[in-house]
């Protein structure tokens, strides 16, 4: 329970005296008396101040500069885990230029995946995605429609078919607006996107936004965003919290900061398909998996989203801390961890 | 040289003639002028010897080091394989000098395309800023009266804003949107948002001091007796007054030139000034705030050529002041 709470300083959580573990499975007792949460470090002195162990945890990911440090010298005390998670590039279905299936082919086609792990932190942090539901994740199927020379995994861009698919969509030369936040990965990540669209035939325009208002202004039709980058982690461990919840028609609102089908996306053959899978959940997660992950598949032939990648998180901890756990849907159990 | 022998050759040739003497003055030119010819040579750098295109990411991209292919981007192959980092500066000209951003690109390709930029907005908004500055000034400190009164007020409010508070908040407007003004259209990645914000928030520095020069100059006896015998307010304007206040406004223009970079380099480095692609000094002193720790040239570089251009521009202001500045001759004893 928290003891104190100042928005500027830091956070005090200290055990609830009236807490009974009923069930270890469900809700086990903690280690710490006392979680103290800082505020307001910079990362970089953060993960310095772990590596002093001045502090036990970092929770922001460490910096990409940092990484190759933690990773040698401080590798006993750093966590890598994957997560369920799809970072994907948003394409506005309704408005130019990707109202045009070709040209919303053409972004599937020319993004390098590998180029983005890069920008992330390296192959050991993310794996280049080709679907919505992350691997391993139910309904997940590999597949992948837009990968140089076919195959069920991406392998390379195909640039020369890209750039023929701008021009045969008569979109080539139109500007396209880029919104991005502008943390550091974001914002290098927009700026390959930029370059790469510029290559392929479009005046691409880089607008970085605070990561406080990048979320809300991409769902917002008003803004009129055609192209945004934005990522998706799962709320619980269902294909529907991907697919339905990102591209059914009912997820799009015209006009609303909650808007969260971004690409405006509603095709109404795959919206009956999202019903008959939620309706067979009922019966048989099996089968319902086996349609949510042909839905995956149908959702990307329309290509309204650039599936990217699948990302890891680095949990770094002090060399004090023990009993390190991971749970796919909590991440880091914060309380059973132990200090010496 | 004799004083006679100064005047005979008139204010300016004399001026020139003393400018060439001082030897700080001198010095300063020449590493201007050596940084300006490098920055006007950056496409011949890009395209002939590092035969690189430095706005186009190259993440995926190779180069070539003592003879081996090597990655521009490289994964870490050791302890845990975490992180990814740019190759450091090669000193090969044609690969990498100065190494290479997150991007993959050259940043010695991008230093040179940078400075072009900063040099551009700096002079520009320097000469735009000098230009609003004598028309404001001399107007206000002619004419007087209510005029000056207005123009004065006007001047004073702008400049009762922190500068570079008043420069971020115009930028986040016209970086959104661009400008669209009767015939003026910018848009909004334009290099010409930064020149007019820079050029307009800086007029109050330039304006006041020639608004006090022109009071003083309108009470002296040439510019009464021209009054006396009916000369039209444009041919005082024209023959008496700008002449005696543009050594003022000569000195200033090195100097605003070094501000007007730094504050270009200041809203770059915050973002809101130079967009990508396109890259200044401070863009890329920003692009180097995430490489601190394992590229530290990325950041360094850039704000060497910074300090050195305004070290160089500063030089030759003083250079200019001491020989058109009467006050500053005297005091100095030059």
């Amino acid at each position: 329970m928290a003891s104190s709470y100042d928005p500027n300083r830091g956070l005090t959580l200290v055990r609830n005296p009236h807490f009974v573990e009923w069930s270890r499975d469900a809700q086990p007792q903690t280690y710490p008396d006392v979680i103290e949460y800082q505020f307001g470090q910079t990362v970089e002195a953060a993960v310095t101040a772990v590596e002093n162990g001045q502090a036990d945890w970092v929770f922001d990911p460490p910096p990409a500069d940092r990484l190759n440090e933690i990773g040698t010298k401080y590798a006993d005390q750093v966590h890598v885990n994957p997560l369920t998670a799809v970072w994907y590039l948003t394409l506005n279905v309704n408005i130019a230029p990707f109202n045009n299936l070709m040209a919303r082919q053409a972004i599937n086609w020319a993004v390098d995946r590998n180029a983005l792990v890069s920008l992330y932190g390296g192959t050991n942090l993310a794996a280049p995605g080709c679907t919505m539901l992350p691997p391993g994740f139910p309904g997940h199927v590999d597949f992948c429609d837009y990968t140089k020379g076919g195959g069920a995994t991406w392998s390379a861009p195909d640039i020369d078919k890209a750039k023929s698919l701008v021009q045969q969509s008569g979109t080539a030369g139109q500007e396209v607006g880029i919104v991005v936040t502008d943390d550091e990965v974001n914002k290098a990540m927009g700026e390959y996107l930029q370059s790469l669209l510029t290559e392929i035939g479009y005046k691409a325009v880089l607008k970085p936004l605070s990561g406080n208002i990048q979320f809300t202004y991409i769902q917002n039709t008003n803004n009129k965003v055609q192209l945004a980058l934005t990522s998706w982690y799962q709320d619980y461990p269902a294909a529907s919290d991907f697919l339905n919840v990102l591209l059914s028609c009912a997820s799009f609102t015209p006009g609303s900061d909650s808007s969260i089908n971004i690409s405006g996306f509603c095709d109404k053959d795959i919206d009956a398909q999202m019903q008959e899978a939620l309706t067979l959940e009922q019966s048989s997660m099996d089968a319902a998996n086996r349609k949510w992950g042909q839905i995956d598949q149908a959702i990307m032939a329309k290509s309204p989203v650039v599936p990217l990648l699948h990302p890891k998180i680095i949990d770094f901890t002090s060399k004090r801390v023990g009993n390190y756990k991971f749970s796919k849907q909590f991440y880091m159990l914060v309380g059973q961890l132990w200090v010496q | 040289m004799s004083l006679r022998d100064e005047v005979s050759t008139g204010p300016w040739r004399a001026a020139f003639g003393q400018l060439v003497r001082s030897r700080t003055a001198l010095a300063g030119t020449a590493i201007f002028l050596v940084i300006l010819i490098g920055c006007l040579l950056a496409p011949v750098y890009a395209s002939r010897i590092a035969h690189t295109n430095a706005f186009r990411s190259n993440i995926s991209g190779t180069t070539v080091v003592d003879g081996a292919t090597v990655p521009v981007l490289a994964h870490s192959s050791t302890g845990l394989g975490l992180g990814v980092t740019p190759i450091g500066p090669t000193w090969d000209p044609e690969h990498y000098f100065l190494g290479s951003d997150n991007q993959g690109r050259d940043v010695m390709a991008r230093l040179l395309y940078g400075g072009r930029n900063s040099l551009y907005i700096g002079l520009t908004a320097t000469l735009i800023c000098c230009l609003l500055a004598l028309f404001i000034g001399v107007v206000a400190g002619y004419f007087g009266g209510p005029l000056d009164a207005v123009l004065s007020r006007f001047l004073d409010v702008l400049w009762s804003v922190p500068v570079y508070l008043l420069a971020i908040c115009l930028s986040v407007v016209l970086l959104s949107g661009g400008l669209s003004a009767g015939p003026i259209h910018l848009r909004a990645g334009s290099l010409w948002v930064p020149i007019l914000i820079i050029a307009v928030v800086y007029v109050p520095y330039v304006a006041r001091p020639i608004r006090g020069q022109v009071i003083a100059l309108r009470s002296r006896e040439f510019i009464q007796a021209a009054i006396g015998v009916g000369a039209s307010d444009w041919r005082i304007l024209r023959r008496d007054v700008v002449p005696n206040v543009l050594p003022t406004v000569v000195v200033f223009v090195p100097l605003m030139t070094a501000l007007s970079m730094l504050t270009e380099s200041a809203l770059s480095f915050l973002s809101v000034g130079v967009q990508p692609p396109d890259a200044s000094w401070g863009t890329i002193i920003n692009d180097g705030l995430g490489l601190l720790y394992t590229r530290p040239a990325v950041a360094i570089a850039p704000g060497l050529l910074i300090a050195a251009t305004t070290i160089a521009l500063n030089l030759l202001g003083d250079g200019l002041r001491e020989t058109l500045d009467p006050g500053a001759r005297l005091q100095g004893g030059a």
